[in-house]
């Protein structure tokens, strides 16, 4: 969970890591004319976020064994918690860059990191015993999450993507204009994060 | 050793819909009634309340409302010469937890299942011949038919405040309504529900091949409205936070909304939370149930004994917990005896996506769980088989449920997946698309059933529910045949630059989410070998349980199941009350 | 089951005929003699077969209200009307009742009522919520809106400061305030920031009598929909009152506002009307700032049944379950969110 506004102290990423994963992000959803990208985001700030707690643990994760590969249609079938996979997965890519390009990820062009990605992507790199697909999957829906989460998580900073897209965030009805159709919405986007700093005090209570 | 407690008449397992139903029927008809809820307690105030509850990351993508995969889930397998792997993580389904359970954070479409689904062997077997049914299949007919639950779906009705216009009142079709509904003895409570762009769009291209749309029916009021119970609802906002969610605005039926507050008035009716129950405990002879073992929220093991026992759980859990309890006799799919956790079905599932261009503007955040128009021309038999060969059937509809980012941001097919030009796509899309969803029927077979893992087990040690499902071959010529259907409705529809359809292939997997109507494994039926409970619900081997939920479908109709739910809750209840606390033993015999 | 009856055999038969017959008849009717948007061309439709004569209920499955405790106990609405499951607005009595300090709109005044025509003698009668039917998919563009889009806000506020005598339109800034921020604790409300489609819209439901006020209704009467269309965009343009950074008033209010209430089955206000108030589009006007006094006469008007413009009666239904001591804290809450009621 975020800390108070302002706070981006990480919990989880050591800096290579956080850096690494800026980077990531960065290719993930790039900066471009349309706009702020995951990084701008603060997503790596998100996935620290969501790395260091509950779910990062494991949390949601049935992790009895044992531990046996499976049919595609059975699923992930790994004992990685997610904090353990985005670890050794960043481990593995650190090695294999330094390896192959002499350089930490961050470190390499726009175009060497994309080529790196789409071979992540694809299966081809051995991060063993680890999947390079496997990781690059949690790596894109964690983006993903980061760069359209509430901003209360430490994403989607100033609702970037939010204003990507058009999607007007936590706080709406839309019982005057649903019936309206084709309307262009002209509201701005809500957030939990800046509504919850007003009206909310010591003991209200919330699921 | 387990603490015991004070008995009491009837220990409900479960505190969705089926055990708040059944829960509050008996305390009203004076018996002592304790509803054991392993979940926590849920109220929309303030649990639900704004802003805090539009949080898509905290309730879709981190299951504050679902079951806990890390604690229980199910392992799975497409048919039994695989070994069964544990769902490690949610994505095929949502099986619900909390007070309310699934019936808190489901997404409130709302009908009653065909007369036809009722009889389904008998009657397409009448109306095409036996062979319509491929012999794989193991379809079999209900002991009830719709016109004897017709009161119980109004009664269901009208607690729920369901919303929509009735096209069969009594025999009498009505102009305004779905030409294709059963009869209905009362029109809907409430009004249908307000028409966003996709679905009209949708409703106009089906109109305009000859096709009959209508805004379909949901448990989502639509105007303030005082249930059958004095409970008030209000109107539905439209804010597209529905399906995974509890609702702010008390207008999405669930059980804390629609009865509890009713219940937990009364003195002889009990909630526990934080009470996850183990087994069904027996007698020695197996045929009498003494109670319910459960272990308390904190940790202690305790035994509640009981008169009765109704299992009230998500729907196949009860399944786990009969097996688990040693109750009646498990079905074995390779000697093909027994019957707990025979005829397990999902829901066959496909749909079209939809790419507008750029001047329809389709706002997908305005929506709700159930804002839909929807088309029965192709659902239960209400179209010639015969060409066709296969059984069953679904609905065509688009339905706008939720705009939320991370799980809605449409791109066409080739589009990559990162980068700048998927991030072009999605701005270019999000506005700009929809598509149409298809709900079809799913047949059992043999190897479609339900069972004790022998390998994993839950946080307390007990074997997990193992599901064996593929879909029978009748279902994928089904899902071609009605994706078709709903393809040629795309490429009709004003504003569609790009229709791609996506018919359900086989195998089967637990990968894609698929929804939540997992049904079977406790088949209701007039023969005990081919079903666990009979017409009353009432439990064949140990006539002091029952069992009501989706559990009880011998397979499942194309229509969603909360309303078939929702009315066999009520029979089974209202016999119980009639006759079973008169003189308990088989109802029937 | 043989019929040996040969009265029922002829009662059957005619049954069997007769309701497809009518079935038949009604759809060619509805298909050609409504003269509707179009026919609806059929297709391989089977004819259902006639169902079983509904049946009675099975014993002790009355669909009657439940025995026990069935109204929600901790209600205390001194004067609900208690809407009964298919009703339509709530009975309202014929002359408002005026709860609370400030005299109600109750009795139509006469003198501004001079321009309207007829004055109504009574209140008009509760219009009924709407009854969509199941083949309607039209949109809703309401009347105000394309007016709204095109309209020059520096033409309204030229309206709203000498408004147009001759055509009855009084300046909007007499009673409004010159900023469009109204006298705090008085009864008017104020406009500065409220959503363009929410004055329109309010302005537009005046004007067909959707609302009644004897003032604005002569008003609103006198309004072109350009007009409206330009005052709502110049208000909408003019800062909202900022929100003061330390909420105060009663907590009790504040509650409702924020969490609502289970056992009322009332969401929180805050759900609808926003966090600070704020409001949001034709239906959800800003509370922050509103003067305590119009506050709680919209309230009031909501609750007796007198306003009606709620879509499909929320805000009768909720503020019914509201007693008088909690609309006057909110009101008093909802005024002392801005800086400027301090």
């Amino acid at each position: 969970m975020a800390g108070p506004p302002g706070d981006r102290t990480l919990k989880f990423f050591n800096a290579n890591e956080a850096q690494a994963m800026d980077a990531i992000s960065a290719r993930l959803i790039p900066a471009d004319d349309l706009g702020p990208g995951a990084k701008e985001a603060g997503v790596t700030f998100f996935m620290d976020g969501q790395l260091a707690g509950a779910w990062g643990t494991g949390d949601q994760l049935y992790r009895q064994g044992p531990f046996e590969k499976g049919t595609p249609e059975q699923g992930y079938q790994l004992s990685f918690t997610p904090a353990e996979m985005i670890r050794r997965g960043l481990a593995s890519l650190d090695a294999a860059t330094r390896k192959q390009d002499g350089k930490p990820f961050a470190e390499l062009s726009a175009e060497q990191q994309d080529a790196w990605l789409q071979k992540m992507q694809a299966g081809d790199l051995d991060f063993s015993p680890l999947p390079s697909d496997v990781f690059f999957q949690a790596l894109l829906e964690g983006t993903i999450e980061g760069f359209f989460s509430d901003p209360m998580y430490g994403g989607n900073v100033d609702m970037v993507g939010w204003k990507l897209v058009g999607f007007p965030g936590a706080f709406a009805s839309f019982s005057n204009d649903i019936e309206r159709h084709g309307v262009i919405w002209a509201g701005q986007p809500v957030s939990i994060a800046t509504a919850k700093a007003h009206n909310m005090m010591d003991g209200d209570s919330h699921g | 050793m387990a603490k015991t407690l004070p008995a009491v008449d009837v220990a409900i397992v479960g505190g969705g819909w089926t055990g708040a139903i059944i829960g509050k029927e008996l305390a009203a008809a004076n018996q002592r009634v304790v509803v054991l809820e392993r979940g926590e307690a849920r109220w929309p105030s303030p649990d639900f309340q704004g802003p805090n509850v539009h949080d898509e990351l905290k309730y879709t993508r981190r299951h504050a409302l679902h079951q806990n995969a890390a604690s229980e889930t199910y392992t799975f397998r497409n048919n039994i010469d695989q070994k069964a792997l544990p769902m490690r993580r949610w994505q095929f389904a949502y099986p619900g937890t909390h007070l309310g359970g699934a019936g808190n954070h489901w997404s409130g479409a709302y009908y009653r299942f065909d007369p036809t689904d009722f009889n389904i062997r008998s009657h397409y077997t009448e109306r095409y011949g036996a062979k319509i049914f491929d012999a794989d299949l193991t379809s079999q007919d209900w002991p009830i038919s719709y016109d004897e639950l017709e009161p119980y779906f109004d009664r269901f009705d009208y607690l729920i405040g369901a919303s929509g216009q009735a096209g069969n009142l009594k025999g009498q079709k009505q102009a305004d309504g779905n030409p294709f509904e059963p009869w209905r003895s009362r029109p809907y409570p409430n009004p249908p529900m307000k028409v966003p762009f996709a679905p009209a769009l949708f409703g106009a291209a089906a109109k305009g091949l000859g096709y009959h749309p209508y805004v379909q029916p949901s448990a989502l009021a639509t105007r303030p409205y005082v249930n059958s119970e004095g409970l008030h609802m209000s109107a539905c906002v439209y804010c597209g936070f529905c399906s995974n969610f509890g609702c702010e605005h008390f207008a999405k039926a669930s059980p804390q909304v629609c009865i509890l507050p009713v219940a937990i008035k009364m003195e002889n009716f009990e909630i526990r939370t934080g009470a996850h129950v183990l087994k069904v405990e027996l007698t020695e002879d197996k045929k009498r149930a003494r109670g319910v073992s459960y272990v308390d929220a904190a940790g202690e093991e305790v035994f509640q004994p009981a008169e009765i026992v109704v299992m009230c759980a998500f729907g196949i859990n009860n399944v786990r917990l009969l097996l688990l309890s040693g109750i009646g006799k498990p079905f074995d799919p390779v000697t093909n005896t027994g019957v707990v956790g025979r005829n397990y079905t999902h829901q066959t599932t496909s749909g079209v996506n939809l790419f507008c261009d750029e001047a329809t503007n389709i706002n997908p955040f305005m929506g709700a769980g159930a804002v839909a128009v929807t088309m029965d021309d192709f659902s239960a038999d209400n179209f010639d088989h015969g060409p066709h060969g296969f059984v069953g059937g679904g609905y065509l509809q688009i339905q706008v449920v939720s705009g939320a980012p991370i799980g809605y941001h449409p791109t066409p097919k080739g589009t990559p997946s990162w980068g700048s030009e998927w991030k072009k796509q999605v701005k270019r899309y999000y506005n700009h698309s929809a598509s149409i969803t298809i709900t079809g029927s799913a047949q059992p077979t043999r190897g479609t059933y339900l069972s004790l893992d022998p390998t994993y087990k839950d946080a307390w040690g007990l074997p997990l529910l193992r599901i064996t499902y593929d879909f029978p071959d009748n279902d994928i010529r089904m899902s071609a045949f009605l994706t078709e259907k709903g393809d040629e409705i795309g490429r009709a529809m004003k504003g569609v630059v790009r229709t791609e359809p996506g018919p359900r292939k086989k195998p089967f997997t637990a990968t894609s989410y698929q929804s939540t109507h997992l049904t079977g494994g406790t088949a209701i039926g007039d023969d005990p070998n081919t079903s666990v409970v009979n017409r009353y619900g009432q439990v064949w081997d140990v006539p002091n349980v029952f069992v009501a939920g989706a559990s009880l479908f011998p397979q499942n109709s194309g229509y969603n199941p909360t309303g078939t739910v929702g009315a066999t809750a009520y029979w089974i209840v209202e016999k119980i009350k009639a006759d079973y606390l008169r003189s308990p033993g088989p109802l029937v015999t | 089951m043989m019929q040996t009856n040969r009265m029922g055999m002829m009662v059957t038969v005619g049954l069997m005929i007769g309701l497809p017959v009518i079935t038949l008849v009604a759809t060619g009717y509805q298909m050609v003699g409504l003269g509707g948007e179009g026919l609806i061309r059929p297709t391989a439709v089977t004819p259902r077969a006639a169902p079983v004569a509904a049946p009675a209920p099975a014993a002790g499955t009355a669909p009657a209200s439940p025995a026990q405790g069935t109204a929600p106990a901790t209600s205390p609405t001194a004067t609900s009307a208690a809407p009964a499951a298919v009703a339509t607005a709530p009975a309202a009595p014929a002359t408002a009742a005026a709860s609370g300090g400030t005299a109600t709109t109750a009795a139509p005044a006469a003198p501004a009522a001079a321009t309207q025509g007829t004055a109504p003698a009574a209140l008009p009668a509760p219009t009924p919520v709407p009854g969509r039917s199941a083949l309607d998919f039209s949109p809703s563009r309401p009347s105000w809106e394309a007016p709204l889009q095109k309209a020059d806000a520096k033409m309204g506020q030229q309206l709203a400061s000498a408004g147009r005598p001759a055509g009855g339109v009084q300046a909007c800034v007499a009673c409004h305030g010159a900023q469009g921020v109204a006298a705090p604790g008085g009864i008017f409300p104020t406009l500065a920031g409220l959503s363009g489609e929410y004055m329109a819209k309010q302005l537009t439901d005046y004007r067909s009598g959707a609302r009644n006020h004897p003032l604005m209704t002569a008003i609103a009467k006198g309004m072109t929909d350009d007009e409206i269309g330009q005052v709502a965009k110049y208000y909408a343009s003019l800062p909202a009152q900022a929100v003061a950074p330390k909420l105060s008033g009663p907590e009790g209010a504040r509650k409702l506002d924020v969490l609502g209430e289970n056992g009322r089955a009332l969401p929180a206000c805050a759900n609808c009307h926003g966090v600070q108030g704020q409001g949001e589009g034709p239906l959800l006007p800003r509370l922050a700032g509103q003067p305590k006094g119009y506050f709680i006469d919209q309230m009031n008007a909501f609750r007796n049944g007198q306003r009606q413009n709620d879509d499909v009666g929320v805000m009768r239904a909720f503020s019914q379950r509201l007693t008088p001591e909690e609309i006057d804290a909110l009101g008093t809450y909802y005024e002392g969110m801005t800086t400027a009621a301090k």
